[in-house]
């Protein structure tokens, strides 16, 4: 019988973060990701050349909302980002999510050269490259975001998030440093689209950003976000240039902040060990992003990244 | 206690108690003031200056500047002492010049005017378009040929600028009476300039026919339209009784016969109906779209074998509302707009002093700033990028005089309702599977038509990106249609089978609607594919 096959005009761009000796920066290695078209895994189809990216998330100041079973997984470098840094490196990260958290005004308010100086000590900790983020707050961002991108100049990183509010000074920071960039927006397909226009109608390569098209947890609105991706891929493949990024999923920060993740056994006894719960919750969440189409899953327990890259190498055998 | 009023510069005087608010009291004397909320000090239109006496006033919605030049909002003020006020020229409601001065064939200047020794004995017709904004009144001879056209604003904008304030003020006690009453006082008016004019007997007028939207039909018959705004927004009656002049209060003959064109559903009137009918789209064998774009922005699509409409309630932005120096399309207003080398030039309408902007001008700004790199396509200012952007009390604004200026909200509104607008015709057209190449013909109807700029309404991304030629401006359609309706019963007959055949689409039901409605709010449209000659422009 004939295999009834999709063909595809589009294709996703493919990207490279990090930046080794010879090309200015002081990375051990490149990471590359997209490139794909088809649909995620669908090897029968068409070419899916790079695997899906595990970035690990390391913050510059200690997670005050995590829950204590995913604290401990960190306990001893909570609060020293390089050792953090390196530690998410030996247990098998690709890449290293840097959330500069303590620069939020309602907390810390760390300052530009406060961001930049843990840049670069994780910069000098790590070999691994690098994605930055900012804090919760747009007008903060938009403040240090030159600084940021300056620091890590020639490291060719991925920062975010540019989002409608602030795109115009992210896309402007990421030119000067030579970065590519995470464009965020509210979970609907058209205001992706557009901040993506006008982010490469300020001269900036459409090649180089990544979609964020918001995440949402398993049981807190995952089906959208799943449908979004979907309809963000067929519009790609489809050939609309303005919908062929890679996309990015911060599968990790949606997990632990859902009571299934941080009520312990007095509460809910009926919910199994709290031990399990949440970095199984966190591995059921990655999959499920997986198949939607991320190429970047960001994530937080050591135990969830290990058996999911176990999971993507499985799902890459053709 | 009651205080005396008075009002300048028509020297008008009214008594009222110390109850009553400024607005309510200019209604009262007979002094046309605008305001779109309906006296709620939302929209803060009805600005008035205090000349003499004490006033009990409200800053909301006033500069610092205003408060010391005694400006006040004249819904929420209340005298203290005697008073009088001065009514500054933006304030005042005038005549609708553009209805009455268009270009088009549908325009009664360019209709031959019958001559008008009329025979004392002669039978005499009014047609009339009750538009939520407008009042038009076509004095008709027994060949149903025009003898007079007049025109004026629709009194009741003192009760809100969309028919849904309306509503809401019908469901107060004898709100919707007073509604009733304004309306035929108006209509009155405009009969008895007719025939003063036309120097004939308003007795010898014994046929009316009126088109307008369903709202205005219910409330020029008395009846009660709240229940159109509410759950499952179901007018009273689609196919509405005649009525005697004398019942309705018309003077005209006692027993002329007044018929209204029939509806199609609550936000489909009989105007559109009427606007099938004058544009003969149900005799053709051309796929036409009908774009009436007025304060409600219904839309028709079909020919003689179907006939489809949505209402897409575009909201009041193209006849002036909700933007900060918009107005409706009278003398002073801004109707067009070149930038050139950061240089501006613009013309008003009757060459007057500008004073604001209309439809057509506030389309011709923003298109052209646009296409000039000053706004981006999700309709920001680009900063820096002419000497004509200041920074305002509420963001950006480009000043296109030293007063008028466009601000950035005003955009925001103009691209929700021109979203709304090219959103709705998207739906009508996939909904029986036509693409837009297919649309052999589209007649825009509406105050604002007349000046319209077709070319860049496309680039704005309101109108389709069709040949020039595809295009007709109908001007008023509505009353055109209540003419010919008047004229020949086999008229009304199709009108009330237009009516019948036509399939209504709730958009607030369609799940399409809201997916095209987000992807269209962007200069010209997310999907740039849809607009080729825009890309081109956008490209050279």
């Amino acid at each position: 019988m004939e295999q009834a096959l999709e063909k595809w005009q589009g294709k996703i761009y493919e990207l490279t973060i990090g930046a080794t000796k010879d090309e200015g920066g002081t990375r051990s290695k490149k990471v590359k990701f997209g490139g794909i078209n088809t649909l995620p895994f669908l090897h029968f189809e068409g070419i899916v050349p790079n695997p899906p990216l595990i970035a690990v998330e390391v913050w510059d100041t200690e997670p005050t909302e995590w829950p204590d079973v995913l604290k401990n997984e960190y306990k001893d470098v909570l609060n020293n980002p390089m050792q953090w840094a390196k530690k998410c490196e030996d247990f098998g990260a690709d890449l290293i999510c840097l959330r500069l958290a303590s620069t939020d005004p309602d907390t810390i308010n760390a300052s530009a050269a406060d961001a930049s100086k843990t840049i670069k000590d994780v910069l000098s900790a790590s070999s691994l490259p690098l994605m930055i983020i900012g804090c919760g707050n747009n007008e903060k961002n938009s403040s240090i975001i030159m600084d940021v991108a300056q620091t890590a100049k020639g490291e060719n990183c991925l920062i975010g998030m540019a989002v409608k509010e602030n795109y115009k000074t992210f896309t402007a920071a990421a030119q000067a440093g030579g970065h590519s960039l995470i464009a965020e927006t509210p979970i609907d397909i058209n205001l992706e689209k557009q901040l993506n226009i006008l982010i490469s109608d300020l001269g900036f390569g459409s090649d180089r950003i990544v979609i964020h098209p918001t995440t949402g947890g398993i049981g807190y609105g995952f089906e959208y976000c799943y449908t979004i991706i979907e309809r963000t891929r067929l519009a790609a493949l489809a050939s609309d240039k303005m919908m062929s990024q890679p996309i990015v999923t911060f599968v990790g920060q949606e997990t632990w902040k859902i009571k299934e993740c941080k009520a312990d056994e007095t509460e809910k006894p009926e919910w199994g060990s709290i031990k399990d719960r949440g970095f199984l919750w966190e591995k059921a969440t990655a999959s499920a992003y997986l198949q939607a189409g991320s190429d970047i899953l960001v994530m937080n327990h050591p135990k969830a990244v290990k058996d999911i890259k176990i999971h993507i190498q499985e799902l890459m055998k053709k | 206690m009651s205080f005396k009023i008075k009002f300048l510069p028509e020297n008008k005087e009214i008594t009222v108690d110390k109850d009553t608010d400024l607005l309510t009291a200019a209604l009262k004397a007979d002094v046309g003031i605008y305001n779109s909320c309906g006296g709620k000090g939302i929209c803060g239109k009805c600005k008035l200056k205090i000349i003499s006496g004490e006033v009990n006033r409200s800053v909301l919605h006033l500069s610092a500047d205003d408060i010391k030049n005694n400006y006040i909002l004249a819904c929420k003020t209340f005298c203290e002492t005697d008073v009088e006020v001065f009514v500054p020229e933006e304030s005042r409601i005038g005549l609708a010049e553009i209805l009455i001065r268009g270009k088009k064939i549908f325009d009664p200047l360019n209709i031959k005017l019958a001559k008008t020794d009329v025979s004392i004995s002669e039978d005499l017709g009014i047609a009339i378009d009750i538009g939520t904004t407008t009042l038009v009144v076509y004095l008709l001879n027994s060949g149903n040929d025009i003898l007079c056209a007049k025109a004026m604003y629709n009194p009741q904008i003192s009760f809100g600028e969309d028919v849904i304030t309306r509503m809401i003020f019908a469901e107060k006690e004898s709100g919707n009476k007073q509604l009733h009453s304004l309306l035929i006082k108006g209509i009155n008016e405009l009969i008895e300039s007719c025939a003063k004019e036309t120097k004939i007997h308003a007795k010898n007028i014994k046929s009316g026919m009126i088109a307008a939207n369903t709202t205005m039909t219910h409330t020029f018959l008395g009846i009660n339209p709240s229940y159109i705004r509410k759950i499952p927004y179901t007018p009273k009656m689609d196919f509405l009784p005649s009525q005697t002049a004398n019942k309705l209060g018309l003077n005209i003959n006692d027993t002329a016969i007044v018929k209204a064109i029939p509806s199609v559903s609550a936000y489909v009137g009989g105007d559109i109906v009427a606007g099938v009918i004058a544009c003969n789209i149900n005799h053709t064998d051309k796929p036409t779209l009908f774009i009436d774009l007025g304060t409600n922005g219904e839309v028709v699509f079909g020919n003689k074998e179907f006939l489809v409409c949505c209402s897409t309630s575009a909201g009041p932005c193209f006849e002036g509302g909700g933007i900060k120096w918009g107005m409706r399309a009278q003398s002073g207003a801004i109707e067009s707009f070149k930038f050139e080398n950061d240089n501006i030039s613009y013309k008003t309408i009757g060459q007057h002093k500008a004073i604001g902007i209309c439809g057509a001008g506030i389309i011709s700004v923003i298109s052209e700033l646009f296409i000039k790199g000053i706004i981006d396509k999700s309709g920001e200012f680009v900063d820096g990028s002419s000497k004509h952007i200041k920074k305002g009390e509420f963001g950006l604004e480009f000043f296109i005089t030293e007063k008028i200026s466009m601000t950035s909200q005003d955009i925001k509104n103009v691209i929700n309702s021109k979203g709304a607008v090219f959103s709705g015709c998207e739906v009508l057209l996939k909904k029986l599977d036509f693409e837009f190449l297919q649309i052999e013909q589209v007649k825009i109807a509406g105050g604002l038509g007349n000046a319209l700029d077709i070319e860049k309404a496309i680039i704005l991304g309101l109108l389709p990106d069709l040949p020039k030629d595809k295009y007709e401006f109908v001007g008023n359609a509505s009353i055109t249609g209540a003419k010919e309706c008047l004229g020949s019963e086999r008229k009304l007959e199709e009108a009330k089978q237009v009516a019948r055949m036509m399939t209504y689409i709730d958009l607030s039901t369609e799940p399409e609607f809201m997916n095209n409605y987000t992807a269209s709010l962007f200069l010209p449209h997310t999907d740039l594919n849809l607009f080729p000659t825009v890309k081109n422009i956008l490209e050279a």
